[in-house]
């Protein structure tokens, strides 16, 4: 940009602002109400932190407590009820059998 | 202690010089650093920010990191780029925080506070003497102003920096931490987008 071209001209037009009057005796207060304060100890520093990751600590365990014992249990679909349905009567079958079987067992026995 | 301003047969002390006095702790040093640069601090974060309020809040930030950092400043580069470059990095920072927290402001607001920057302007144009002048020019100022805001935020420090605190490229491109060639171009983009917003008021002229 030139000082001759007519975008720097117009820019001129909309000068910068001036700052209060009390900018500099604000700015000092300021400086001794925050700067001049001792700097915080490396633990009042890490409080925060420490506070949130013993937060996040106590959650996690929460969650593993209620959760981790008793996982819950699936939903079964009605595919799997009638496969286990099946497996029973398969199972009561061999009962049946080994009953015979044992009887069988028990005068072959005597 | 009392440092000379310059008004009187003593010099003034230099930048640097009130940076060691600071160092020290000297609050005498530091308003009279504040008085120096406060215009130019001040009135470029508004321009970045179109804010009055938050920008006497930076602007305040701004000297507050030059007392802290008095300790361990060396003077390798030109104070006033070193100062800048603080200026930079904060505006940056709460253009960041408000863009995080939707903290734009509102039509309104930047209305109210481009109010504001006009009417504290009210008096620095004698020119204007009819009210109907007066409106003129300040509906003018809010224009440039708002065309100001509307540029990227590289583009617009770097075109604050050159017009209203006139750096040379050389002291923007250290401000901005790039090159003098990416400081002419981005200074070149910045004036064909503002041409392109102001256009109405160049014809006027």
């Amino acid at each position: 940009m030139e000082p001759n071209d007519p975008i720097w001209k117009l820019l001129g037009k909309a000068p910068l602002q001036e700052p209060n009057a009390w900018f500099a005796a604000r700015t000092v207060a300021r400086l001794r109400r925050e700067a001049k304060q001792p700097a915080p100890s490396l633990w009042r520093r890490l409080l925060p932190v420490s506070a949130w990751m013993g937060a996040t600590a106590v959650v996690v365990v929460a969650c593993v407590l209620s959760f981790g014992g008793n996982p819950p249990r699936p939903v079964p679909t009605s595919a799997e009820l009638s496969h286990r349905a099946k497996i029973q009567d398969a199972l009561n079958y061999i009962a049946d059998r080994g009953a015979e079987t044992d009887q069988w067992l028990a005068i072959s026995n005597q | 202690m009392a440092l000379p301003t310059g008004n009187e047969s003593t010099p003034a002390p230099d930048d640097v010089e009130l940076m060691t006095l600071i160092a020290q702790g000297d609050e005498e040093a530091f308003r009279l650093l504040v008085e120096r640069h406060q215009r130019l601090v001040y009135g470029t974060v508004v321009k970045m920010l179109g804010d009055p309020v938050e920008a006497e809040d930076i602007a305040q930030q701004v000297f507050l990191r030059v007392y802290k950092a008095a300790k361990t400043y060396t003077p390798t580069a030109q104070f006033k780029t070193w100062l800048f470059t603080i200026v930079r990095n904060l505006v940056v920072n709460e253009y960041r925080r408000r863009t995080r927290a939707w903290l734009q402001p509102l039509p309104e607001q930047i209305e109210e506070a481009e109010d504001g920057m006009a009417a504290g302007l009210e008096l620095a144009d004698p020119q204007a003497k009819t009210p109907a002048e007066e409106a003129l020019n300040r509906e003018m100022m809010k224009s440039i102003d708002s065309a100001i805001l509307a540029l990227p935020e590289q583009q617009r420090l770097a075109v604050v920096l050159r017009r209203y605190d006139e750096f040379s490229y050389e002291e923007i491109a250290a401000v901005l931490k790039t090159s003098v060639s990416a400081t002419k171009s981005l200074l070149f983009r910045a004036r064909e987008t503002l041409r392109s917003a102001l256009q109405s008021y160049l014809d006027k002229t």
